[in-house]
């Protein structure tokens, strides 16, 4: 089994490299082969919403940076774990760019979803199972319902955490995710 | 009164392409209609040409902020978080240059439904919180792009786009005592039709990079073997 955990190296708190070492020792109790990738400040280029890889390279971002390979190694993982600062409710900009630059993975056409709203089908048969781990000083209640419901309203595999420094919390939490490739859409 | 106006445009797309771009020119129209003369502000010029400082001055000198963006992965796209985090920290840096001011969020999305928009209008709340701003309310817009297409149903709802821009305009006038609840502005298209069209226009748009529509279920990421 293959984990990728993708952080952002522009918020490396003490919490965050914890909360790192918590994530990669449970993944490893658990028999993943894990791989890390930590996003160097501004290190991805942002998203230009050229759609470029969706009718140009189909399946393949036209921007020539280090997302290509993070795309492929999580494209080819069973579990990609984001470490993510909460910034005004989101995803911070660095990992937003990771977010935005995923789109690759999903394909253009429209479909609806079973609540009827609009959706983009997978362009994978399998995909990872998405786990987003957010972080941050201070976190309100807002700051948190928000970044759930960004996160898992409109998405079908994605399961959403929060890390306030308490480990056992956290792993508990982290134990009731199913860490598997899912199928269906995204 | 001061109706000191800065408009940001937050897409990514090169300047002139956007349609954040597109609205908030329609927004400097409706704010010019009484003789202000809103800044408008483009994050990616600003981003690229290192402007970054100026704008930040202007924007803490305004009393209104109206924020426009499309919708990426259901919240602000990469860039305009990047803006507005750099305009924090700017802030964090000058609190002298903290003043009171109103936050107005535009959003638009590739989705005909308006409602999808509604996380990311709150992310505009928070970051409004955050620098000590009041968050008034938003415009979400479904089918954003099609707004400055030349079709009658286009035409109509950008007039209703201008309407909304108005009440941004009249909130701000009246001194915030006016709207509270956000504006919602349906796609031109119906839904249907927003799907045939879309999906119809996918496989042209594929066609001039010389891709037939096979051609976009691509697979370059499959694994070698499904775990």
């Amino acid at each position: 089994m293959q984990a990728y955990i993708l952080l952002d190296g522009e918020y490396a708190t003490p919490r965050l490299e914890k909360l790192d070492e918590l994530v990669k020792r449970v993944l490893g109790q658990k028999g993943f082969m894990i791989t890390e990738k930590r996003l160097t400040p501004q290190e991805l280029d942002f998203c230009r919403g050229c759609f470029g890889c969706w009718v140009k390279t189909p399946g393949e971002c036209v921007i020539k940076d280090s997302m290509a390979d993070i795309n492929r190694a999580m494209m080819n993982s069973d579990v990609a774990v984001y470490l993510t600062p909460v910034v005004f409710g989101q995803f911070s900009a660095n990992m937003k760019n990771a977010l935005d630059r995923w789109i690759p993975n999903i394909l253009p056409f429209f479909i609806a979803r079973a609540d009827g709203s609009t959706m983009h089908p997978a362009r994978y048969e399998k995909n990872p199972q998405f786990v987003m781990i957010g972080y941050g000083d201070g976190l309100t209640d807002e700051d948190r319902e928000l970044f759930v419901n960004i996160t898992t309203k409109h998405r079908s595999n994605g399961a959403v955490l929060f890390y306030d420094g308490d480990d056992q919390a956290t792993e508990k939490a982290l134990d009731a995710v199913s860490l598997r490739r899912t199928e269906g859409e995204v | 009164m001061n109706r000191n106006t800065v408009i940001i445009s937050g897409s990514p797309k090169a300047p002139g392409k956007a349609a954040s771009d597109f609205l908030a020119k329609i927004t400097a129209e409706v704010f010019q209609e009484d003789g202000s003369q809103p800044r408008v502000i483009s994050v990616r010029r600003t981003l690229d040409k290192k402007y970054t400082e100026q704008a930040f001055q202007e924007m803490a000198s305004a009393d209104a902020l109206v924020i426009i963006f499309p919708l990426y992965i259901f919240c602000l796209p990469g860039i305009t978080m990047r803006f507005l985090q750099m305009y924090k920290a700017y802030l964090d840096a000058h609190p002298e240059a903290k003043k009171d001011m109103s936050v107005y969020a535009v959003v638009n999305c590739g989705f005909p439904e308006p409602q999808i928009n509604l996380e990311a209008v709150q992310v505009v709340c928070r970051f409004a919180s955050a620098i000590g701003a009041g968050f008034r309310f938003g415009v979400m817009i479904g089918g954003g792009g099609m707004l400055n297409v030349p079709l009658r149903s286009a035409k109509k709802k950008l007039e209703e786009y201008r309407a909304a821009a108005r009440q941004i305009k009249t909130d701000f006038a009246e001194g915030n005592r006016n709207r509270k609840d956000h504006i919602l502005i349906h796609s031109p298209a119906a839904r249907k039709w927003y799907f045939i069209l879309g999906n119809i226009g996918w496989s042209m748009q594929a066609r001039k990079f010389g891709n037939k529509k096979r051609d976009l279920y691509a697979k370059p990421y499959q694994p070698a073997q499904n775990t």
